[in-house]
Parts: structure tokens; C-alpha cells; sequence
């Protein structure tokens, strides 16, 4: 840091800097079957830097230089480096846009488990433990593999600007396959979870699920083909709001490709639920909660759509600048209102109901809200007779379903979502059987 | 900018000392060094921007206690501390009676460099940027044509592995070039991207950048402004080789890959052997096979690169190993064991994995089809080893009618179904064939990503769209 801080204050050119520093110590422990395969532990110690230097003649305009040094990294390969951000600077010319000044006091914010990243290894094996007994608990269920890492990341931010601060953050990783095993089948049930520490998750419920879809898994055939109400639930939620997050972005809407506009229904006609989003940067042990972002902007709560209208854009600094709005940061952890109905109406409220549990895969086009997804779990509801279906996929646009939108009104929290559990779109085509 | 240097090379001195410490408690040991300079650009509308991907350079000590693997990975390369804290981990970390033996490769000490015409870390930013301003002004030319993504990447890493009597290094450098274009008509917006990684200099930048290329994707783009949903059902395919490519990776790339016999989480390992493809097919995994993405000389365990035949006329032949995977299960090692960074652990992991050509011309390959559909843009996939189900991404495909392409274009494309359906199913092969540097490939959870390259043929075939 010393040395670069040394490079920084020899080049005249350079009009303001932001250096942040990151050091990440992860502990990961893999089991495969009955045995552990292996055993790890990581560090890295970085410094992550921005130069900005601005046109003499045109303060509109700016360059931008961006490097990264290794902790103690020798003398003559930071100046080499040192040197190629400079060049970066000079050519990578673009509209200006100024760091954020010091802050006082920033909101504490809850994003570490000291707990947890004092034991890291005893945690990882304890919770390995308690995943083995759970999953040993139903006949006919046994585990592939798992893995889980934790992390304790330091990070240091330091601008041209005067800002100064830190903080700490705390990350548990699971990756778990489990089977479900008969004399004719054997199916396969992926879970991954990201949360501040293994202590935000329900072990018992999470193992008690994971049995149970594998068990379902062995009979399920493909469900029925035609254009049907869906249910979405548990995975699925992760990635549904994507679409709605993307064109909430303040890039979007400096580039006039956002179909939203600030005090406009964002889905029209609405005939169902309105949709009320929130970025919550605040909220304790949310994935996403951190003290300020990477170039100093403090963590707040920002609601972007309320009751269907598009309220404003997040905005980075930069676009924050652009826009002539203040900055809030990126999105971060995403609060979704929930609505009046329990799971069981919504599963209830049609003659035929397709609930999908997982896709195999379920990644939104973020731009056009058009999806496909192959489902991987999933139940076909008549009255109160359930039949698990596999195969066959689910296609529709997000942003056409979410006409007829229902939320259910229990709420559920995923790391970096508190919203519904489960969400019912009319309409959408299944291609199975 | 020079990558290696003299503390580097001080540092490769002491790491066979490491390794014979190692061993002499532990049954196995090995050490990998990483040194890599990466830089990545991007022109969004016409303001660029640098970057910084993650710095893999990096230092992993491998340890096997006779039980499991044990690592130590770190980005501090300093031989005094990296000393210390490997002395205390072989004196730390207990060791027991192995449950299985580690197959260990025959001692080797070589060097490989791949050549290029044209060194990226030479070449001046301004020229970069500038190139990619040209696709994007090329691009703009073009009526409808409202927005343009260009990207640029480069790498150059020089890895080292140390071993029981064995010492290699290898220096490759890959080249990643991608634009997306955004069509707009007023009332709607679509967009059409492309894009490919191989390994080389700059002078591959040339044909990523290529202006044909640049107007295809263009007018593929505003064809889409007019896209309809397609038709939902089974349906006669031809596969462009991008989308043939993609089959292979998901449908045997991940379905042979031996860590996940070992998880007994792979249907393939009941069917070595056996027939799961049409009997024209023939399947191979080969780092140095191509100059693609996953080209390397050697895997991240110390094993030089050579041909794996998976499936061979049909018939499935093999699966490809990591060392811990194929130790365990008695199975021959192939060089594809393979790690994100210092960061990760290793996989089997595919390298370039292609379908071999085949004898038919596509252009007599489309004549053949009275109903079908011409699956030509995008990709991307989901495997699934155990389930042998298929999920692949299609952006855009063309009808096609008596033989000939008709103009209607469908997206997006999901074509799904169950492996060895699909792949029986394959009914000509063309002799015309594609490389493609598919970009990252992910591990069972889209996790721990690595370059992997794929060339595949046209593929007539039968598939269920959605």
C-alpha cells in the first residue's frame, strides 16, 4: 500500500484515486459419499486500484486506469503495473464523474458472524455432521457429494476523495447433491445456499427438504403440455426478479434502454398483484449488506418499485452523476411485498396447477424478461392430489406474466431475498408430455 | 511488461526441495505455481472501461494424508514465508495409512511455449481500443442498429508444476473477443451477440473482429424484431456447428467426467462399453487438439496433454480423470485434472472436446430436411450426468421448408430431452466443422469456471424445442 500510495503522489496527471484493499481467508472442507475427499485453506491479500486522471482542458472528460497489486508484491513489478494503469488512464477516456467525499459515520450494518469465522473448520465439520445425520434420517436417501467453504474477507476502501473505512464480512457456501435411490432409479437433488453463516439456515427443515425432493424425484414423470398456471417456489425465487432489478438499473436508463420510467406502471395492464421491490442494503445478514460499496457510497434501503410504479433507478456514483441523481450504490439484497394468499390458496385457486421447485436451470434474459427452464422438481396439482413431474420445460416472459401476478403471504428469507415463497403467473406454456 | 521474473524462478528452484520434504512423511505431494497477467476492456456505447479480472497468480501446495487431499493455496509468493508456512503444514498435518494408492506419472522435466504471431501484452492499449471502436462504428452503419457491447480480453499465464521427479512449465496465451449489437425498431429491442476465446496472440483478433462476422450479427439481430415463439414439440434439427458444440460439451463433456463416478452421480459409468450414440459419431477430449480456449500442454496435476477417445462409433468408450478420481477407482488417468485457481480444488474437467466431422456436406444436409428447423445463434447448456437429461439455450433458429431456410426466425430456442435419445438420433454429419472457445464452463453448480474449447460439425438430428 505504501508503495503505491508513493507511485500515486510522483504522477501530477493523476486527479483522484481510490485504493481498495481486500484480504479474503477461506476455510473449505469437500465430501464425497462417506469420506472426506478434501481439506483447504486459502488467502489472498490484494489491493484493487482506480486512477482517474482528468483532461486539463475538458473537465467533462476523464480517463480511467484500473490495477490490482498482491500484498507485498516486489517493488519493480508494482511500478510496471503502476505504470500500465497510467496507460489506462490516458486512453481509456470517457465522461467524468467524481468519487464520493469522506463520510462522518456510516450505519453500522450487520454483514459478519465472528462466531463462525473464529472456528471456521470445527463449524464446517460440525455442519457436515448434522447434514450426514439428517439426510441418514429417510430410508432411501443418501448423500453424493457436499461441499462448503467459509470466508472472512477484510475490506479497507481509501480515496483521492478522504474516504476512509472498513469492514468485515463473514460467507458460508453450500453445494450439497443428495439421492434418492430404488431398485430401478437413481435421481440426483442439487442444493446450493450462500448465506453470512451456517447458522442462518434451518439444518433440520433444509435436510427434511432435501430428502423429500429426492424422494418425489424417483417417480416423477413429464408433466402435461399447454399453457398453464405456475407456481414458483423455493429456487426459483433466487433468480425471478432479475429482469426487474436489471432495467431498475441507473446504466439502463443513462443508455435509454430501461423500459421503465420513474412514476409509470412498470406492467401494463395489471390485472393481479402490484409488485413492490426494495433494495435493502441494511438488512442484517443479507448477502448483499455491506458498510458502502466500491466507491464509498454508504449501504441504504431504496424502494425502486412501489405498488407496480417505478420509483427511481440505483445508481452507482458514476450513472448517479450522469443522471443528476444521488447515488445509491448497486442493488443490493431484494425485499419483495408479500400479497394475501397462503401457498396452499394460490395451489388451490385453478382446476390444474404446474408448481415447479427447480429448473435445472432458470437465468431470465435479463434484458427481454423472456425465460425457458427445464424443470427439474415439480408437483401437477388437481384439487388436492399431488403428481411429481421432471422433464419438459416451462417459457414465458416475466414481464408479460407478471400481468397476472399472484404473491403468497408467507415470507421466506434466502440470503439475498425477503419476499413471498411462492409466486403464481397464469399463462405459461409447458412442453411435456 | 515481462511476466516472469527472478524471484519466480528462485521460487521454482526450492520447489522440488518441497516436494521430496513432503514425501517423506506424506505418499504424495505436489506444488503448482501460477503467474498470470490478464486485462479486459469493454466499450459499452462509447465509453470504455477497464476491468481487473481476478489475479490467479498463486501458489498451491498439495498434500495426500493417506486419507484425503489437503491444500494450501495463497497469492504470496515470497519464497520466505511460503518456506515457513510449508515446513509447518508438512509438520502440522497428520498422516495415515493410505486406503488407496496415488498414481503417481513418470518422471519428467520439460518446457512448452505455445507460439504466436503476436505477443497482446505488447501490443499498445490505444490499438485495442481502437480496433474495438471499429466494430462498433461497423455495427452502428447499420439501420435499426441502437446500441453496441464490445469486449476484449487477454491472458498470459505460465504455470509450473513440481512432483515426485517431475518438473514442467508451460506459457500459453489466451485471446477473448465478444460484441453484443441491439436492435431497435421503437417498440421493441432484441439483440444478437458473438463471440469466441482461443489460444494465440493478437493476431487472432483479426478474425473475431472480422466485419462479416460483424454484419452477420446485425442482421441477425433486427431478424429478430420479428421473432415468433416456436412451435413446441419434437422437431428435424440442424445443429450450426456453435450449437453442435454445445451438445457435445453438455451431453458427454460432463457426463464422463470420473469425479462424479466417484459421487455416484454419473449414469455414464454403467455404459462404458456400450452404445449412447448413432453409430457415426465419434467424440474426443484433447487440450492440444486445437487452438482453442482449453488448450494447455499439460493439466494442473502434472499430466502432459494427449487424445481421449470418449465415444468412438457410437460406442462409449471412456471417461476423463483427475488424479484423486481415478486413483480411487482404479481407473487410467487423463490430463484433465483441472482447477479454477489457487482458490479451488480439482475436478475432471473437459479441456476442448469435440465431435469428430463427419462425411455429408451441410448444404445436402439441409436439402434432406422437409419440416425442421436450423438452430444457428447462442448456447449455452445444462448438464446433467445422472439424469442424462439436456438443456440447451438456443437464441435464434430459422424454419426450414422443402429444403431451404424460409426466412421465420424463432427465439429464444430450449431444446430438451434425454441424452442418448439425442445423440442416436444424429443422422448425418457434416464435413464442415467449427471451433469455438466456448468462454467458461462451469462445475455442476455453475461454479469454479475454467476456459474449455469445443469443434463440432452441422448435426442433422431430432430434439424436442420449447
Amino acid at each position: 500500500m505504501k508503495n503505491v500510495m508513493k507511485l500515486i503522489h510522483r504522477q501530477p496527471d493523476l486527479t483522484s484515486w481510490s485504493i481498495r484493499e481486500i484480504f479474503d481467508k477461506e476455510w473449505q472442507l469437500y465430501w464425497s459419499v462417506e469420506q472426506c475427499e478434501a481439506e483447504r485453506y486459502f488467502e489472498e491479500h490484494y489491493y484493487d486500484t482506480r486512477l482517474f486522471l482528468t483532461n486539463r482542458t475538458d473537465a467533462e472528460v476523464a480517463g480511467q486506469g484500473r490495477v490490482r497489486f498482491r500484498h507485498r508484491e516486489p517493488e519493480s513489478e508494482v511500478i510496471c503495473k503502476f505504470d500500465k494503469g497510467v496507460e489506462q488512464a490516458r486512453r481509456c477516456i470517457k465522461r467524468a464523474w467524481p468519487l464520493p467525499v469522506r463520510i462522518e459515520a456510516l450505519t453500522p450494518v450487520e454483514s459478519c458472524d465472528p462466531e463462525v469465522i473464529a472456528h471456521p473448520r470445527e463449524t464446517l465439520h460440525e455442519t457436515m455432521a448434522q447434514i450426514w445425520a439428517g439426510l441418514t434420517l429417510t430410508p432411501r436417501v443418501k448423500l453424493s457429494h457436499c461441499e462448503m467453504y467459509i470466508r472472512d474477507r477484510t475490506v479497507q476502501l481509501t480515496t483521492s476523495t478522504g474516504f476512509e473505512g472498513s469492514f468485515q464480512e463473514s460467507f458460508f457456501t453450500l453445494y450439497l447433491v443428495a439421492l434418492g435411490v430404488n431398485a430401478h432409479n437413481t435421481i440426483d437433488v442439487k442444493v446450493e445456499r450462500f448465506r453470512r453463516s451456517p447458522k442462518d439456515l434451518d439444518w433440520n427443515q433444509l435436510t427434511a427438504d432435501t430428502a423429500r425432493n429426492a424422494i418425489d424425484s424417483l417417480p416423477a414423470k413429464l408433466p402435461t403440455s399447454g399453457a398453464k398456471v405456475v407456481v414458483l417456489c423455493d429456487d426459483v425465487l433466487d433468480s425471478l426478479f432479475d429482469p426487474f432489478i436489471a432495467h431498475a438499473n441507473g446504466k439502463l436508463h443513462y443508455q435509454g434502454m430501461s423500459r421503465f420510467s420513474p412514476s409509470t406502471s412498470i406492467i401494463q395492464p395489471c390485472h393481479g398483484d402490484h409488485l413492490t421491490l426494495t433494495s435493502d442494503g441494511l438488512m442484517p445478514r443479507g448477502n448483499e449488506t455491506r458498510a458502502f460499496d466500491e466507491d464509498g457510497v454508504p449501504a441504504q434501503k431504496l424502494t425502486v418499485v412501489e405498488q407496480g410504479t417505478f420509483q427511481r433507478p440505483v445508481c452507482s456514483q458514476e450513472y448517479a452523476h450522469f443522471l443528476g441523481l444521488p447515488a445509491t450504490g448497486p442493488f443490493t439484497n431484494k425485499v419483495v411485498a408479500v400479497g394475501n394468499h397462503t401457498r396452499a390458496e394460490l395451489l388451490a385457486s385453478a382446476p390444474e396447477v404446474l408448481q415447479v421447485v427447480s429448473f435445472s436451470s432458470f437465468i431470465p434474459d435479463p434484458y427481454t424478461g423472456s425465460f425457458v427452464g427445464e424443470i427439474r422438481l415439480g408437483y401437477e396439482w388437481r384439487g388436492s392430489e399431488a403428481r411429481p413431474v421432471k422433464g419438459g420445460a416451462v417459457s414465458g416472459n416475466l414481464f408479460e406474466a407478471f400481468q397476472q401476478v399472484y404473491f403468497g403471504s408467507n415470507q421466506v428469507f434466502r440470503g439475498d431475498y425477503l419476499g413471498p415463497d411462492t409466486v403464481r403467473l397464469e399463462n405459461l406454456t409447458v412442453a411435456g408430455a | 511488461m515481462e511476466l516472469w521474473n527472478e524471484g519466480y524462478e528462485n521460487l521454482v528452484r526450492l520447489l522440488p526441495e518441497f516436494v521430496a520434504d513432503a514425501e517423506r512423511k506424506f505418499p504424495y505431494a505436489s506444488i503448482t505455481l501460477t503467474v498470470e497477467a490478464a486485462l479486459s476492456l469493454t466499450l459499452d456505447g462509447d465509453q470504455p472501461a477497464v476491468s481487473v479480472p481476478p489475479d490467479d497468480t498463486g501458489i498451491t501446495v498439495t498434500l495426500f494424508d493417506g486419507r484425503c487431499i489437503r491444500e494450501y493455496g495463497s497469492n504470496d509468493l515470497r519464497s520466505e514465508p511460503l518456506t515457513k508456512t510449508i515446513r509447518q503444514m508438512i509438520s502440522d498435518t497428520p498422516v495415515f495409512e493410505p486406503e488407496f494408492t496415488i498414481l503417481h506419472p513418470p518422471p519428467a522435466a520439460a518446457e512448452y511455449s505455445l507460439t504466436m504471431d503476436r505477443d497482446p501484452l505488447q501490443v499498445p492499449l490505444a490499438e485495442k481500443l481502437a480496433a474495438m471502436r471499429q466494430v462498433r462504428e461497423l455495427a452502428l452503419k447499420e439501420e435499426l442498429i441502437k446500441h453496441t457491447t464490445v469486449n476484449y480480453g487477454e491472458r498470459r499465464w505460465i504455470k509450473v508444476f513440481a512432483g515426485r521427479d517431475r518438473l514442467l512449465r508451460q506459457e500459453v496465451s489466451t485471446l477473448a473477443a465478444s460484441y453484443t449489437v441491439y436492435a431497435s425498431n421503437g417498440g421493441q429491442t432484441q439483440y444478437c451477440r458473438k463471440g469466441n476465446t482461443g489460444a494465440g496472440g493478437f493476431e487472432l483478433l483479426g478474425q473475431y473482429y472480422e466485419p462479416s462476422g460483424i454484419k452477420e450479427t446485425t442482421d441477425r439481430a433486427k431478424s429478430l424484431l420479428k421473432a415468433e415463439s416456436v412451435p413446441p414439440g419434437y422437431h428435424t434439427l440442424l445443429t450450426a456447428p456453435l450449437i453442435s458444440s454445445v451438445i457435445a460439451h453438455e451431453a458427454f463433456g460432463h457426463g464422463v467426467e470420473v469425479d462424479m463416478f466417484l459421487k455416484e452421480c454419473a449414469r455414464a459409468r454403467e455404459f462404458i462399453g456400450k452404445p449412447v450414440a448413432a453409430p457415426i459419431v465419434n467424440m474426443v477430449d484433447h487440450a492440444r487438439g486445437q487452438p482453442s480456449s482449453g488448450f494447455y500442454f499439460f493439466d494442473d496435476e502434472g499430466l502432459e496433454a494427449r487424445p481421449t477417445q470418449i465415444i468412438k462409433d457410437g460406442v462409449l468408450l471412456s471417461g476423463i480423470t483427475d488424479l484423486y478420481s481415478a486413483s480411487r477407482l482404479g481407473l487410467p488417468r487423463t490430463p484433465n485434472g483441472r482447477r479454477e485457481s489457487f482458490r479451488r480444488k480439482i475436478y475432471s474437467r473437459m479441456s476442448n472436446t469435440f465431435i469428430e466431422p463427419g462425411r455429408s456436406s451441410a448444404e445436402d444436409m439441409l436439402k434432406g430436411i422437409d419440416r425442421g428447423i436450423y438452430l444457428f445463434d447462442g448456447g449455452s447448456g445444462m448438464e446433467d450426468p445422472l439424469g442424462w437429461g439436456i438443456q440447451i439455450d438456443v437464441h435464434a433458429g430459422e424454419e426450414i421448408r422443402n429444403g431451404a431456410l424460409t426466412g421465420k426466425v424463432y427465439s429464444p430456442i430450449v431444446l430438451t430431452g434425454y441424452v442418448p435419445d439425442l445423440l442416436k438420433s444424429i443422422s448425418a454429419i457434416s464435413t464442415e466443422y467449427g471451433i469455438f472457445g466456448l468462454g467458461r464452463c462451469g462445475k455442476t453448480f455453475r461454479k469454479d469456471w475454467i476456459l474449455v474449447g469445443c469443434g463440432s460439425p452441422y448435426l442433422s438430428l431430432e430434439g424436442r424445442l420449447t
